[in-house]
């Protein structure tokens, strides 16, 4: 069965017949308008076309938050081809794995990007694009018609990848009408979203939060979407928030304590008064830094859980009725059960204020990872349950978070695999074993190093210094360790294996 | 006895902020504007808490932006190494 209707294409006509001349996103000093924007996709489309990719393959973008980006995404869509966002922060080994792994028809990327690099040594990526901010070279010369392809019924849409345990990233396939779920209910009665919003998403397109705020809610409802293409700070933050003037904020708590701890209330840098609305999601939000936003600003903020497999917001605050320090009820349309450790889709309920691991069911949840049958068994249940990895207590409805049932960490919004921190601080020639767990520093989580040393004698202090700073030069920012804590011995089974959750500080 | 700048800015090398950018760090300034990032400021609050012995409540410690903010908060939370 072919679906009728091309996703992007609907999208697309709807904002050229609604508000062809409205902004569509804006980008520092620079429009694109909702007419450009089509005709800019439907270039994009021709090009890929003319460069032999066809309907299914992927196409990989790694960009930064630029006009590129909608222009490249729905371009692809267009074609029927599946556009794959990759964060831009990875390294020319990681892309290379991703490219391998999604067995990749082209790359839209900058020059000399590390995506770039990571495609010449990954056969099969035919078509590499450069692109500026504004979309690639050349693309002007295509036309700005384009027939737009049926998505072949079972075949991904879109494609995002997710950190893995074994700190390997997992394709998450996506039908291309997943794409709008995060617009109704979410978007239109919890965030209440109209065309007079300019929604501004400090977190990045290649990150489902990113993507679904800064594509699906904007061209859902004929909005305006503010793109940054840097990596932002709190600074910058406020900056782009006084010159652009968004009404909705969506952020990350590690960037919301930052925020906090800039601010300057009264002073033109900081000026907040256009903000209606801030959301909060990628981790928990703890509930002080809750508290302290809306006392500060005066606006409230909203937090709330989803998931890359979901695409989608599934746990949910509600305006006027903030529950800080808990990510909130139900999103209508979802269903949620809580079960105790060990326990499968079947299995009943625990009670009300007891801990359990969360299982959602829904629209537009991802149906298996990309070629990974044994995580798709762990995660995708049977009945269309998916298992979030998440441990939560509900009490009237109301759903507070209480950590993972796995060693996973979220940290900064990003998803932190203590494997692969762990590899990193084993390259110190001093360290014997070690193992990564989370600490709480105000509130959010942090790895920690836990390390027991070759020679227990060594001077520790000086050793800290080093191990972090040696960590600091092998991994991404988010990822480095905040302490070292020194033992004698981890904590292990009986088989020997290390049990981070005894190390856990939260 | 009262912490000084030149132990918190020591602290700062010890979690691994670059000693050029410790050595020109204005104590009055908030630190945000002067190169730590994400991963320095919670370091940073963990390690003064350790040294310290001192526990940062949460919505206090978004007020300490400076070295100063710092210095004065452990001094009068009589916090001892």
């Amino acid at each position: 069965m072919i679906q009728p209707e091309n996703v992007a294409a609907g999208l697309l006509a709807r904002n050229l017949e609604r508000c062809p001349d409205k902004a569509a996103f804006l980008c520092a000093d620079d429009t694109l308008t909702h007419r450009a924007l089509a005709a800019e996709a439907a270039r994009f489309a021709n090009l890929l076309q003319a460069r032999g990719v066809g309907p299914g393959q992927r196409v990989v973008l790694v960009l930064p938050d630029s006009f590129a980006y909608p222009k490249a995404f729905l371009g692809a869509m267009l074609l029927g081809a599946v556009p794959v966002p990759v964060s831009a922060m990875l390294g020319a080994e990681d892309y290379a794995f991703i490219l391998a792994d999604c067995s990749a028809s082209a790359l839209v990327t900058w020059e000399d990007s590390p995506a770039a690099e990571g495609a010449r040594s990954t056969p099969g990526v035919a078509v590499v694009l450069f692109c500026g901010l504004d979309g690639p070279w050349g693309l002007s010369g295509h036309s700005a018609e384009f027939e737009p392809a049926a998505h072949a019924a079972g075949q991904p849409g879109f494609m995002l990848y997710s950190s893995g345990s074994t700190g390997r990233p997992k394709g998450v396939p996506h039908a291309a009408a997943d794409l709008l779920g995060p617009a109704d209910p979410w978007g239109s009665d919890i965030l209440g979203v109209t065309a007079e919003d300019v929604v501004f998403s400090a977190s990045k397109m290649s990150f489902a939060y990113g993507l679904l705020s800064s594509l699906t809610l904007p061209l859902a409802f004929g909005a305006t979407a503010v793109l940054f293409a840097g990596k932002p700070g709190p600074y910058e933050l406020f900056e782009c928030i006084a010159r652009h003037r968004p009404s909705l904020f969506f952020c990350v708590p590690t960037l919301y304590n930052l925020m906090l701890r800039a601010f300057e209330p009264g002073t033109p840098g900081c000026d907040l008064s256009s903000l209606r609305l801030c959301y909060s999601a990628g981790e928990a939000l703890p509930a002080t830094l809750c508290q302290e936003w809306m006392s500060q600003t005066g606006v409230e903020i909203l937090d709330g859980i989803g998931s890359t497999e979901a695409f989608n917001l599934f746990l949910s605050n509600r305006q006027g009725r903030v529950r800080c320090g808990a990510s909130g009820e139900i999103v209508p349309g979802f269903e949620a059960r809580l079960i105790a450790a060990g326990g499968n889709a079947d299995s009943p309920e625990v009670p009300d204020g007891t801990p359990g691991n969360l299982l959602i069911r829904g629209p537009g949840l991802a149906q298996s990872y990309w070629e990974r049958p044994e995580k798709t068994a762990e995660t995708m249940l049977p009945g269309g349950w998916l298992a979030t990895g998440d441990v939560y207590v509900r009490e009237q409805g109301v759903f507070s978070h209480q950590g993972r049932s796995d060693d996973m960490l979220k940290v900064g919004a990003h998803w932190v695999s203590p494997v692969q921190v762990e590899d990193a601080l084993r390259q110190h020639p001093a360290v014997a074993e070690c193992a990564v767990a989370a600490l709480r520093v105000e509130g959010l989580l942090r790895p920690c190093a836990h390390v027991v040393l070759k020679d227990p004698g060594q001077a520790q202090a000086l050793l800290g210094v080093e191990i972090l700073k040696c960590a600091r030069e092998l991994l991404p920012t988010y990822m480095c360790p905040v302490r070292v804590v020194f033992h004698n011995d981890l904590p292990k089974t009986p088989t020997g294996k290390i049990q981070r959750f005894r190390l856990r500080n939260a | 006895m009262a912490v000084t700048g030149q132990e918190l800015k020591a602290m700062l090398e010890e979690i691994g902020v670059k000693p050029e950018v410790v050595r020109v760090l204005d104590p009055a300034a908030p630190l945000l504007k002067q190169g730590l990032d994400s991963v320095d400021f919670p370091a940073f609050c963990a390690l003064v808490e350790e040294r310290f012995h001192l526990s940062l409540d949460d919505a206090f410690a978004l007020k300490l932006r400076t070295l100063e903010d710092f210095a004065a908060h452990i001094n009068q939370a009589g916090g001892n190494p």
